[in-house]
């Protein structure tokens, strides 16, 4: 076959089975998606970065004397957001093959792709979680998604059942010196009457402000401490989980109906002034809540008002 | 307008996107290339080297809007050559064919040379030798050999083609080398 027999028959091909040119559009379209596919890979590798720092700072890995030994290696990896670790690999896998399928992208070396990729994710996530947005996108999948579990969910389910776990962590708000006790209000915002003095890990009277873990039983509807450390970086958690438990709206709904009118609107009042209820209106909440309580669904001596059934634990 | 002979590859393939006539001065220059390009990287025969060129070209009629233009065009339509190429000889060989015929010994020949082995064994390779190599050589190993010492494409035409980093085709090509070499000591040498 001479070069020119071999063209004839391509022309020839092309004209009777008129085949043109794919359009401009169709290439520039193409390189388009691939470059779009990079940035939403990256986008979500950020997300998932800014999850995986918020989770990583909102736990507390220290848990070595409240667990068994044989259960720590296995609580610390229930406390890590695997899921998300999962995700920003994904996320890496994807802005790679976007990357490498845009125009020239082959031309990048593996390691500068897959460099490129984690900074670029790294360097937004950081940013997105210094501004706020990762505890925003927990809440928001964890109201969404009903099997996912916030870091905010796990450390309720480690902190905040001491009736069944015999854990618990949360602020000191009154002492009475009188009979060497302290009641500490627990991550669910209900509170503990806790012993302190020469039999208890606790010596001497703690600073009302001031944070606890403890792990110990419970009897006669006080909590007995048989382990006890202060636990300053608590008080993060601590309002973080309170203010995620009040603006659950199932949750708010329920603890609202039973305020007056009054005490209703002086708490929305301080809430659109962003501000935090003063103890005065704290303790007249308290009060109603209890007062409006039938005996039965009543909290024991000592604990307040708990989450709706289904976010409680068996 | 200056004869379709003295415009480059580039300027061709503009005018080619509005006048298909234009279309048949590419075929002609590159007919030949690729057909022995086709048969140094395949076990195709001559018969099927042909037919392959018709998809070739047909392709890359079809793609010659996207032609980017910050490429050598005989990188790309190298590219299109090799994709289809090894598209088509891996279906050949999963069917352990080989049809192929006898083409530039010479090249094949010289080819020791250009790795620099003649001289390490000092003894002379035939180039059937070589073909068998090559044959017996991984498929990324033998084209990326293939077009640099028998294409004599640059290391970055050679990434254009296979679209690979030039750092990787500069790694490939060494352990092609060695691999050969490697093969060669042992079918080969007494």
């Amino acid at each position: 076959m001479n070069p020119s027999k071999l063209a004839d028959i391509i022309l020839k091909k092309i004209e009777t089975e008129a085949i043109t040119p794919k359009s401009k559009l169709y290439f520039y379209l193409r390189n388009f998606l691939f470059w779009g596919l990079f940035t939403l890979a990256t986008l979500l590798g950020a997300i998932s970065f800014a999850v995986i720092l918020y989770a990583l700072f909102n736990t507390d890995f220290a848990i070595g004397e409240f667990v068994e030994s044989k259960n720590l290696v296995a609580h610390w990896i229930s406390f890590l957001p695997l899921l998300w670790v999962l995700i920003i690999g994904l996320a890496v896998g994807l802005g790679i093959s976007g990357l490498k399928h845009t125009k020239r992208g082959y031309r990048i070396a593996l390691v500068t792709l897959v460099g490129s990729n984690v900074l670029g994710s790294a360097v937004l996530g950081t940013g997105l979680y210094a501004a706020g947005g990762a505890e925003i996108i927990e809440q928001a999948i964890e109201e969404k998604v009903p099997f996912y579990k916030s870091a905010r969910e796990k450390q309720l389910d480690f902190w905040g059942n001491p009736r069944d776990k015999g854990r618990l962590a949360g602020k000191v708000i009154s002492v009475n010196e009188s009979n060497s006790t302290m009641t500490i209000e627990g991550i669910r915002g209900e509170e503990w009457t806790v012993p302190y003095g020469v039999n208890y890990p606790l010596k001497t009277a703690p600073a009302v402000g001031s944070f606890f873990k403890a792990k110990g039983r419970l009897e006669d509807g006080n909590f007995k401490p048989e382990r006890m450390r202060p636990a300053p970086n608590q008080n993060k958690m601590h309002d973080q989980v309170k203010n995620y438990l009040e603006r659950n709206p199932e949750f708010r709904s329920k603890f609202e109906s039973k305020l007056s009118p009054t005490t209703k609107s002086a708490l929305e009042a301080t809430r659109a002034n962003g501000d935090r209820p003063s103890s005065e209106l704290q303790q007249k909440i308290r009060s109603e809540i209890r007062a409006n309580t039938p005996e039965a669904e009543r909290p024991a001596r000592g604990e307040r008002p708990k989450l709706p059934a289904d976010r409680q634990n068996p | 307008m200056p004869s379709t002979n003295t415009l480059t590859d580039e300027a061709l393939v503009k005018a080619a996107q509005k006048d298909l006539s234009l279309f048949r001065v590419i075929v002609e220059r590159y007919e030949k290339k690729l057909k022995f390009y086709i048969l140094r990287i395949s076990n195709v025969s001559d018969l099927e080297a042909e037919e392959l060129l018709q998809d070739i070209f047909l392709k890359v009629w079809k793609n010659l809007n996207g032609f980017d233009e910050g490429l050598k065009f005989s990188s790309w339509i190298y590219r299109i050559a090799h994709n289809e190429t090894i598209s088509t000889f891996r279906k050949k060989k999963s069917r352990g064919e080989d049809l192929r015929t006898d083409l530039e010994t010479e090249l094949f020949e010289n080819l020791p040379d250009d790795l620099d082995f003649t001289a390490e064994i000092d003894q002379k390779i035939e180039a059937n030798q070589v073909r068998i190599i090559l044959d017996l050589l991984p498929e990324n190993y033998r084209e990326v050999l293939v077009l640099r010492f028998i294409e004599d494409q640059s290391y970055e035409e050679i990434g254009d083609i296979i679209m690979k980093p030039s750092g990787t085709v500069a790694t490939l090509i060494s352990r092609a080398k060695a691999q050969f070499k490697e093969i060669y000591l042992q079918q080969f040498s007494l």
